[in-house]
């Protein structure tokens, strides 16, 4: 066994590399830049794992998704790799000071786009040796990706600030354009490219046309009741998943069912999340925010019971089927009007014109009474902004430099430049985002095979698939046969369970 | 269905009786860090009920509140101020028996006993897990510093896991049978270890058709009991007691941190005009953090700030008086004591003492 293999099977309990991960870290580990695509559950985080664990300095990762760095902290923490930090907006200020302290000590320090900015965060890597700089989710970088992220756009300076070390690119979902975008933006035209495809082989798509809510429900339960399998749902809304799960329990009660969302506290998250994972649970109705450090081998089906707004995301979320290579389906629920929801979903993406205007005017008028800190909180609330409105607009007015280091610069006449401008980009933002959605409803509603058209943007071979292709070519719900590997748990009463949880002789007092 | 919840706020309600807003009620529940809260639950005998329910959402503790109102069981005027109809508290006098609130106590628990629970969630994950020899799992609780506490427990506690394991299960066992059988069983399903995830509090309150608040007020009930026995009876539970932690961790966690310097000076012998004249501020502040101080902190002692015999007249002077009012008080005793003298004594007198409010 070679070094990288020991590696593998001591911290990850792997004997092999999956598909891509050991030539990008062959690749990486003789300082090539490089842009991996890897399909989602292909173990892209390996790709920058272990080159920390042997590389001389620091790795540093930047990723957008906060639960997935401390889910990968976690987790690396759990195999006996402790040298791993994540440092994000969940970090108190006094346990940060204390983490800036002993900054050198760490191989591999998470950090989110935001904390990057930190000036004495940046001072203090500047004068470490930095063997890695790895890109999660690089498709943020680019305004043509489905989770264009401002924020990304500094890290070229960043890069160039830290004495410009490799650089790795990482994304699961990218367009040949994006792909292109993403070295563009980071001006770094000559990176190894490692692109390897999306579709797999074991899952299979389908559609299900309803005419309502109801017939969603019922199909759902007479589905999972015939093939009861660890199963996801995927909702676009919170009380919706909560109000299916609590249906669905009471209709299954041979199921063990639950929901989550990014509403719940977090001890409970934790808990769904491994309920799952360790086979306590059977179905999870979820939102997106469910399922990135989810590390469960045998889901066989996933149903979207509302559409995705895009189909890179769609893409990512049926990527979470089947990966011990067995067959897996995905269901695609659509009833008329079902495109309204995620059309409000975009809307709520994407400030109005009047809020960037009214804000043009309450920055003014603070400038020309010199109060120029600004409480983003305070602001977001008074213009009934959400986080990622906020942030679009955050952008704008600082590439204006109307805004720096959250202080009010001077105004002047800017207005007649910049709010046209940005009207102009919510605009073109705006049909972007609808683009997509289209892309995603236009899928639904072909004719031709699913997998074809689903995959066709990304790459130029598809391939064969090892069980049923899609519900246009071969499949029908009746033929299915999945494995179905379901333990049931028996409720125990409490002090047997406490005795089997103490590993403890059960004393039967019947005597 | 009964609500123990519900039956908490129209407690809560009955005995503020018009005299606070019932958003006062919601920051006593969540065990606000503010002398107003602290106070306000000394003076009207609800320190037990402080900080109980940490996790409570301002707009259900609003729906509660509607709903105890259109059941008929409170009345309240447009600023939110409230009170109990004759049928409220037939409610409240009905239901006493149901529910083990007397395990509450929460001015002097609500942050031991969080952090105690949470401690012994670890506690058990880790050793249950290990003594299987599984030394991968990921940690019940995001919180560091448990998980810093945990390593340095493990570190020095130096014994076999095989015997941890043994003696937690012995401890736990004498505790949980003393519960009745419902709430044994909440516990023990929250509990995580080797093999077994816990139920979340919304899978909890399925299985016992309760509601989310129910669940957890009940959890902390047993919690609050747990660590009052443990306490109690340090030798019967050698092992249990290594988890709570000391009572000066209680008072810095519940006390403003404010406060908290006016303590430090204080404990170094400082008057409260130094303090006063040293940290640039009102002498009135300063008596504010003290009498905030000798609400929470049990080993503070009034003798210092006054005489034994003004000690007894005044509380002499309550006791006659039968009101919360201080002003009503303060004429009672001839104007002869300051507001804050009779507040240093209404606030070292244990809730068992008085019973003023029907
Ligand atoms: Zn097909």
């Amino acid at each position: 066994m070679s070094q990288l293999e020991t590696i593998l099977q001591k911290f990850f309990g792997h004997t092999s590399f999956r598909e891509g991960q050991k030539e990008i870290i062959d690749d990486v580990m003789i300082g090539n830049d490089v842009l991996g695509v890897l399909p989602t559950g292909s173990g892209k985080s390996i790709c920058y794992q272990i080159p920390a664990m042997l590389a001389e300095g620091t790795v540093i990762v930047i990723s957008p998704l906060l639960s997935l760095m401390e889910d990968q902290v976690k987790q690396l923490k759990a195999t006996g790799f402790k040298d791993v930090v994540a440092i994000n907006s969940f970090v108190q200020e006094m346990e940060r000071s204390q983490i800036f302290h002993e900054l050198s000590s760490y191989k591999l320090i998470y950090l989110s786009p935001e904390m990057i900015q930190n000036k004495r965060l940046l001072t203090q890597l500047n004068h470490m040796k930095i063997s890695l700089f790895v890109i999660d989710e690089a498709h943020c970088i680019s305004q043509w990706g489905h989770e264009f992220r401002p924020d990304y756009l500094k890290l070229k300076e960043v890069i160039a600030f830290l004495n410009a070390p490799p650089v790795l690119a990482l994304t699961a979902t990218a367009t040949p354009e994006v792909q292109d975008d993403i070295m563009n933006q980071l001006e770094r035209m000559n990176m190894n490219k490692h692109i390897y495809a999306m579709d797999r082989e074991n899952i299979t798509f389908s559609v299900q046309y309803c005419n309502n809510t109801k017939e969603k429900l019922v199909f759902i339960s007479d589905t999972l009741q015939k093939f009861p399998v660890p199963t996801m749902i995927y909702f676009s809304s919170k009380k919706e998943a909560e109000a299916i799960a609590s249906h669905l329990h009471y209709q299954l009660p041979n199921l063990r069912v639950a929901f989550y969302h990014g509403g719940m506290d977090s001890m409970d998250r934790v808990l769904i999340q491994q309920q799952f994972m360790a086979g306590q649970l059977d179905i999870v109705c979820c939102t997106s925010a469910f399922g990135m450090g989810i590390n469960k081998t045998n889901v066989r089906l996933i149903i979207h019971y509302h559409i995705p707004t895009q189909i890179e995301s769609f893409i990512q979320e049926v990527g979470r089927a089947g990966r011990d290579g067995l067959s897996s389906v995905s269901v695609v629920l659509y009833a008329p009007y079902d495109e309204m929801l995620p059309k409000r979903l975009i809307d709520s993406e994407l400030p109005t014109v009047e809020q960037v205007k009214s804000l043009y005017h309450f920055f003014d008028n603070k400038f020309q009474a010199k109060q120029t800190a600004i409480n983003e909180q305070e602001i977001m609330v008074a213009f009934d902004l959400n986080e990622i409105q906020w942030r679009f607009i955050k952008f704008q007015f600082e590439k204006y430099e109307i805004l720096k280091d959250n202080h009010i610069m001077s105004i002047y006449e800017k207005k007649n430049v910049l709010v046209p401008a940005i009207e102009q980009l919510i605009h073109n933002r705006y049909q972007e985002k609808l683009a997509k959605l289209n892309q995603m409803v236009n899928w639904i509603h072909q004719q031709g095979c699913r997998r074809r058209t689903l995959f066709q943007p990304f790459q130029s071979t598809i391939k064969e698939p090892t069980f049923y292709c899609c519900d246009s070519c071969d499949f029908q719900f009746e033929q299915w046969s999945p494995v179905v590997d379901i333990e049931k748990t028996n409720t125990e009463d409490w002090r047997t369970s406490l005795a089997h949880l103490f590993d403890q002789q059960i004393m039967h007092s019947d005597c | 269905m009964i609500h123990l919840v519900n039956y908490v706020i129209l407690y809560c309600i009955a005995k503020i009786n018009h005299e606070r807003t019932t958003a006062s009620v919601y920051h006593l529940l969540r065990g606000k860090r503010s002398s107003q809260t602290i106070q306000d639950a000394k003076l009207y005998e609800l320190s037990s009920y402080f900080g109980i329910l940490k996790n409570l959402k301002r707009s259900d503790f609003e729906k509660i509140v509607e709903k105890l109102q259109e059941s008929g069981w409170i009345v309240s005027n447009h600023k939110n101020y409230a009170s109990l109809t004759e049928d409220g508290y037939i409610y409240l006098q009905s239901h006493q028996k149901t529910f083990p609130v007397e395990w509450l106590n929460g001015m002097q628990l609500a942050s031991i006993s969080e952090l105690f629970w949470l401690r012994l969630q670890l506690t058990i994950q880790t050793y249950t897990n290990l003594v299987q020899g599984n030394n991968n799992f990921i940690p019940i609780t995001d919180d560091h510093t448990v998980q810093y506490w945990f390593k340095q427990h493990y570190y020095h506690s130096r014994t076999d896991v095989r015997e941890s394991v043994d003696h937690l299960y012995k401890e736990l066992l004498t505790l949980l049978e003393s519960l009745p059988t419902d709430y044994a069983t909440l516990f023990v399903h929250r509990l995580s270890g080797y093999q077994k995830i816990g139920l979340s509090l919304y899978q909890l309150a399925q299985s016992s058709h309760l509601s989310v608040y129910d669940v957890s007020l009940l959890l902390t009930c047993v919690i609050h009991r747990f660590v009052t026995k443990v306490k109690v009876k340090s030798n019967d539970f050698p092992y249990l007691s290594m988890l709570i932690p000391p009572s000066e961790q209680h008072v810095a966690d519940v006390v403003t941190q404010s406060a908290q310097k006016t303590k430090q000076w204080l404990e170094k012998g400082f008057s409260i005009d130094q303090i006063a004249q040293i940290r640039k501020l009102k002498r009135s502040t300063i008596e504010d953090h003290v009498i905030e101080i000798a609400y929470i902190d049990p080993s503070f002692s009034v003798e210092s700030f006054l005489h034994h015999q003004a000690y007894t007249e005044i509380l002499h002077g309550i006791k006659q008086s039968k009101t919360t009012k201080l002003k009503d008080i303060k004429s009672l005793l001839h104007n002869q004591y300051s507001y804050f003298e009779i507040r240093l004594v209404f606030a070292s007198v244990t809730d068992n003492n008085r019973s003023m409010i029907p």
